[in-house]
């Protein structure tokens, strides 16, 4: 798998918001706090060192030690390095992360963690897919965030106002993203 | 009578839009039903009928005070011609009604969808029955009609040989629309009334040429750089059915030149990855609705400047 393949594959067949984590909803009420940008930015780099750091510990440890039972342990640890080090920079409580989307914050740094190690690479391969990760979760928000601005202006029936229409947002979302992976299927693994 | 489009700032109302459309459009399905056969017409009859009923019974529940358009029978029309000519019945009928009652009545508050709905219910179809859709062939001149050898030949001898010049063989057919299987798509048989339609809408200026242009320059400056066949890609397919009539379509594209060019671009450029690393059937339509989930975003970052933005706080 070239780099531009890991790309594709995790923008539209691997995308973390919409094939790993659909549903979590507490981000789906709309952008706030800190800028878009800025979030991506947070992620991105966040994303980078927790995956530098598992791929060390599997690469290194783990497999020569034959320790492979400990790697979603080794996962946590990981997790929990980097919430103190984000913590310890930002403060306990940061204005920039409200107490809400942490949970999806973990989980997309969990979900980046256990695809990017999953593939068992080579570093640099590895470095690309959590760059890949962050660039379909950043494409996801940025879709959602203007699509739901859309809506708000729209003229939506009453009874379909709140999270039905949300839930059949990502759907139609969802089913662009798939498609187009589709068509991308023979290229993708 | 139609409302004005919100889009254009001269005297054209939706109605004489959509007629224009529909109008320009049907040389295409004659076309096509005569390389086909009468089916082609059945499909087409069953995907504006379903459109049109959809869009009526919205109205009525929505209790709506404006009066048809004729625009759900350009979307069924539009639909029916990303089919593939054997085409079950009920394709185009559930592809019509996803289109007007799940993506117009949902998303489309007052009749302006955000979203494409025919290229919706395209999608929605190919998830459903994504064998039923053909995989782009390349084109191998193996069963070339009488009508290419012929003209092919005479061109080649006649014409191309002044500047030393060969036309490869099966192009003609590709242009004018034979010689595709049972599982092409119906706009396929009809290219060359496409084309003629284009020229007339493009003249009556109802498309931005900004669409259109960026577009194909986006997608064929890559592709002539990866050493593509241009010719069999934008011939083929629903490449220009796309580009001209459904990226162009009022209410789902940006509303600013810069906000056009950017989409026209992202679509174009999104066609030729999928047409040249995908292996599936033909995915333009996911390039363009792709392109039309960032259009708000699109629209935020390119709207032009009111009174508001100079407002002191």
């Amino acid at each position: 798998m070239n780099f531009v393949d890991i790309v594709f594959a995790s923008f539209l067949a691997n995308n973390l918001l919409f094939f790993h984590y659909f549903g979590l909803g507490e981000f789906l009420g709309g952008p706030g706090g800190a800028s878009l940008g800025k979030r991506i930015g947070v992620l991105s780099a966040l994303l980078l060192v927790s995956t530098l750091m598992f791929w060390s510990g599997d690469h290194f440890v783990l497999g020569p030690f034959h320790l492979e039972g400990l790697r979603t342990l080794l996962v946590f640890l990981v997790l929990a390095v980097v919430i103190l080090t984000y913590s310890a920079l930002l403060g306990p409580k940061p204005r920039t992360w409200p107490p809400a989307r942490d949970f999806l914050v973990h989980s997309f740094l969990v979900g980046g963690v256990f695809l990017v190690g999953s593939s068992n690479g080579e570093v640099l391969a590895v470095l690309v897919s959590a760059l890949a990760v962050v660039l379909g979760y950043g494409g996801a928000l940025v879709i959602l965030a203007a699509v739901f601005g859309r809506l708000s202006r729209e003229r939506i029936p009453a009874f379909l106002q709140g999270l039905p229409l949300q839930l059949m947002t990502l759907g139609l979302v969802w089913l662009v993203l798939q498609g187009l992976g589709f068509a991308f299927s023979g290229k993708l693994s | 009578m139609g409302f004005r489009l919100p889009q254009t700032f001269d005297r054209v109302t939706t109605l004489r839009f959509h007629l224009s459309f529909l109008l320009a459009l049907s040389p295409v399905v004659i076309l096509s039903a005569v390389n086909h056969g009468w089916p082609i017409l059945v499909t087409v009859a069953l995907s504006m009928a379903s459109a049109w009923a959809c869009d009526e019974l919205l109205r009525r529940v929505r209790r709506s005070p404006e009066a048809p358009d004729w625009g759900a029978l350009l979307w069924g029309l539009l639909l029916a011609l990303m089919l593939p000519a054997q085409a079950p019945f009920y394709f185009p009928v559930i592809g019509s009604a996803f289109a007007i009652l799940v993506v117009k009545g949902v998303f489309g508050g007052g009749g302006t969808p955000w979203i494409n709905p025919v290229l919706a219910g395209w999608a929605f179809l190919q998830a459903g029955w994504p064998s039923a859709f053909p995989a782009m062939e390349p084109l191998t001149g193996d069963h070339r009609t009488a009508f290419d050898l012929q003209a092919t030949d005479w061109l080649n001898a006649n014409v191309f040989s002044w500047v030393s010049v060969q036309l490869p063989g099966g192009y003609l057919d590709l242009f004018v629309g034979l010689g595709h299987p049972g599982t092409a798509l119906i706009v396929e048989s009809g290219t060359l009334a496409l084309l003629a339609a284009t020229v007339y809408l493009l003249a009556k200026g109802y498309f931005p040429w900004e669409v259109p242009t960026f577009f194909f320059l986006t997608f064929c400056i890559p592709l002539v750089f990866a050493g593509g066949n241009l010719l069999h890609q934008v011939f083929s397919g629903a490449l220009l059915l796309n580009l001209f009539f459904l990226a162009s379509d009022p209410s789902s594209r940006p509303l600013s030149r810069g906000g056009l060019i950017l989409f026209a671009s992202g679509a174009g450029l999104f066609s030729f990855l999928v047409r040249t690393w995908g292996v599936s059937s033909d995915g333009v339509g996911y390039a363009v609705l792709l392109m039309n989930l960032f259009v708000p975003w699109i629209d935020r970052r390119f709207r032009r400047k009111s009174l508001n933005d100079f407002r002191l706080a």
